[in-house]
């Protein structure tokens, strides 16, 4: 888990604007905040991100099956 | 796992076809060429940027699209409609992208990249306008 100033180091941007970030994060499930006495440490939750793959594995599969049938329309004429 | 949002939500395959260049060009452009593969039936007046036509599925209906680039033969993109018989205006459009490549042994590497695919329950979270850091930060926590 990482602190506000451990992420704000590797960012262009203030420790402002990351806590805010971190916040945005944490309200829409994607990142996890811990306390630990004045510290705020923070955890990505990569359960959401799975979803989203999920959500976008039929899309994926319809493209495979269309890329197999321009691959066999090529080959077709050779 | 270490795939980014951005990743997450963009569709992307490469295949290696055994046609030239022209030839699989053709295939993407072409409006009888394509109906051999992809839907149906395309209406479309003009392989031009700006253009627009639909792309038909006799059982799942037409779906709305606009070139957005043509660069004969290596590049084109479309944008197009998620949902059958709704306009590019009204309804949520991904962004359909093909990069051609010619090889050494007269083949044709292909990319497709669609990007843009957004969840009815995500639109809340783009608004919030976290995403911008988002790539960033998601490999930073992940290390």
């Amino acid at each position: 888990m990482l602190s506000v100033s451990e992420i704000a180091n590797d960012l262009p941007i203030t420790r402002q604007a990351v806590t805010k970030h971190l916040d945005a994060l944490a309200a829409v499930g994607l990142v996890r905040i811990r306390r630990v006495g004045r510290e705020r440490l923070h955890e990505l939750d990569q359960e959401p991100l799975r979803e989203l793959h999920k959500w976008l594995a039929p899309y994926a599969a319809e493209w495979d099956r269309r890329l197999d049938r321009l691959k066999k329309h090529l080959e077709e004429e050779l | 796992m270490t795939e980014s949002i951005e990743q997450t939500l963009t569709v992307e395959r490469t295949l290696d076809l055994n046609a030239p260049l022209d030839r699989v060009w053709r295939a993407l452009t072409d409006p009888e060429e394509l109906a051999r593969w992809f839907p149906d039936r395309v209406d479309q007046a003009e392989i031009k940027p700006g253009v627009e036509g639909r792309f038909v599925w006799e059982k799942h209906g037409a779906y709305a699209f606009r070139l957005e680039a043509v660069e004969p033969p290596r590049r084109l993109v479309w944008q197009w409609a998620r949902d059958a018989e709704t306009s590019l205006d009204e309804g949520v459009t991904t962004k359909v992208e093909w990069i051609l490549e010619p090889r050494s042994d007269g083949g044709t590497t292909l990319r497709l990249r669609e990007s843009g695919f957004v969840r009815p329950e995500d639109h809340e979270a783009n608004e919030m306008g976290w995403d911008a850091e988002l790539k960033e930060l998601v490999e930073l926590l992940s290390d």
